[in-house]
């Protein structure tokens, strides 16, 4: 499907989950691009050029024209290439995915953020305690799914990527173990096992 | 057989972006005032993580977060379309929606503050509504291209809202001369014969929002 014109450029950084989800899915649909490391303390003219507004990453440039904001590039990768679809076919479902998508980004990542490295334990605790029942949504979503998608990687999936790095590795993760358990999140972590293993991910180490 | 609720708020942005979207598309649709004081037990069933309006419930399955049902309306009823078919176009409006709607703290708080803070808040809209101008919407007609679109429903915060806001908060913004482009578009949403006959009124929208300030502003300082 590829054409020998088709560029595919993917500015980003390393530790960027936002950037990670972008190659998840250019991986999940075998699509070739030329990844970008940008520097963040000294941003490149070609970032400054196709992402004025935000100056940020990751930025997808397909055949010279810019994309923004990580669930955005999603849904572009998703209309442009159609093969290995990561979003459902039906309005209602749709809509679905994308609700929990924005919860991911709205509610779940700051109260991680919050939980990991808040400014004293009360406030992690605090943290914790609301990203249990943020996650027992989740967790409550997966019912009878072996992933988000159904039975294949969705965009869900690949938008709840810190959850499956966080609970796929740090089963036990500091002053957070006791709340988040496999034993309270059965399908989440049987969800974070089955994604760590999907051959889409860089291979890297995720520290 | 379609059945279509709409559970909203009457002063609310973000319940007016559906109730703009489905006129623009003529789907029927049953308006249900909610009290968030006081909430129905239908909008805790329909809603239960976020408990927010606008829900929309189609066929007795809801639907909540304005930008989710926007792109629902859009999928479920493609006439009239709003989003452009192009991939590119349809990812600029999304990345536009989602600006307006991450810079919302930046846009009220003129709205809630005062003194030196409210300067600094004067400051940081004009910057952004700069962006918007230059960046958004460029040399088009509406931020959708050529005809109103998702994009244009969401930034109709500004012909609506922020003159009221400012109003209420006692800060004007912009000059008459300033952001010529903007206010052509301003004129142009405003004059669409479906916005037109589905916008709040505005001295009630003034006079509600004066109060709700004063409201605020005291449990601030208290």
């Amino acid at each position: 499907m590829a054409m020998a014109e088709e560029e595919v450029l993917l500015f980003s950084t390393w530790p960027s989950i936002y950037g990670r989800r972008v190659e998840m899915a250019l991986k999940l649909k075998g699509i070739e691009y030329k990844y970008i490391e940008e520097d963040l303390t000294n941003k490149s003219p070609s970032l400054l050029k196709y992402n004025p507004v935000h100056k940020k990453i990751p930025v997808l440039v397909h055949n010279g024209k810019p994309v923004a904001e990580s669930l955005v590039i999603l849904e572009y990768i998703d209309e442009t290439w159609k093969n290995h679809p990561i979003l459902p076919k039906h309005p209602y479902e749709r809509a679905n995915t994308r609700f929990w998508a924005k919860f991911i980004d709205e509610k779940c990542l700051p109260a991680i953020l919050k939980a990991c490295w808040g400014e004293d334990q009360k406030e992690r605790e605090k943290a914790a305690e609301e990203l249990s029942k943020l996650l027992q949504f989740l967790e409550n979503e997966l019912k009878g799914k072996r992933f988000f998608g159904g039975e294949t990687i969705g965009l869900l999936d690949i938008a709840a990527n810190t959850i499956g790095y966080w609970l796929g590795v740090f089963e036990e993760a500091a002053g957070v173990s006791e709340l988040l358990t496999r034993e309270k999140f059965p399908r989440l972590f049987n969800w974070a096992n089955e994604w760590l293993t999907c051959k889409c991910h860089q291979g890297k180490s995720t520290s | 057989m379609e059945e279509v609720k709409l559970l909203g708020v009457w002063p609310s942005p973000y319940s007016y972006r559906v109730i703009w979207a489905l006129e623009l598309k003529g789907v029927k649709y049953e308006y249900v005032k909610e009290d968030l004081a006081n909430k129905s037990d239908l909008l805790l069933r329909y809603n239960p993580v976020h408990q927010k309006v606008p829900v929309l419930v189609h066929n007795e399955k809801p639907i909540a977060e304005s930008t989710v049902i926007l792109e629902y309306i859009e999928e479920t009823w493609p006439h009239n379309p709003l989003l452009p078919t192009d991939p590119h176009e349809r990812a600029f409006a999304r990345f536009w929606i989602k600006f307006l709607d991450d810079k919302s703290p930046t846009l009220v708080g003129l709205y809630l503050t005062v003194g030196e803070e409210q300067e600094k808040a004067t400051k940081e809209v004009r910057e952004l509504l700069k962006i918007i101008e230059e960046q958004g919407l460029g040399e088009k007609k509406y931020f959708g291209g050529d005809k109103i679109g998702l994009a244009d429903l969401v930034f109709g915060f500004i012909p609506v809202w922020l003159g009221v806001l400012e109003e209420s908060a006692g800060v004007k913004v912009t000059k008459p001369d300033d952001f010529p482009r903007l206010q052509v578009w301003i004129e142009n949403f405003r004059e669409n014969p479906v916005i037109k006959a589905n916008l709040p009124d505005p001295h009630q929208l003034l006079a509600h929002s004066k109060q709700k300030r004063e409201v605020l502003l005291a449990s601030k300082i208290a």
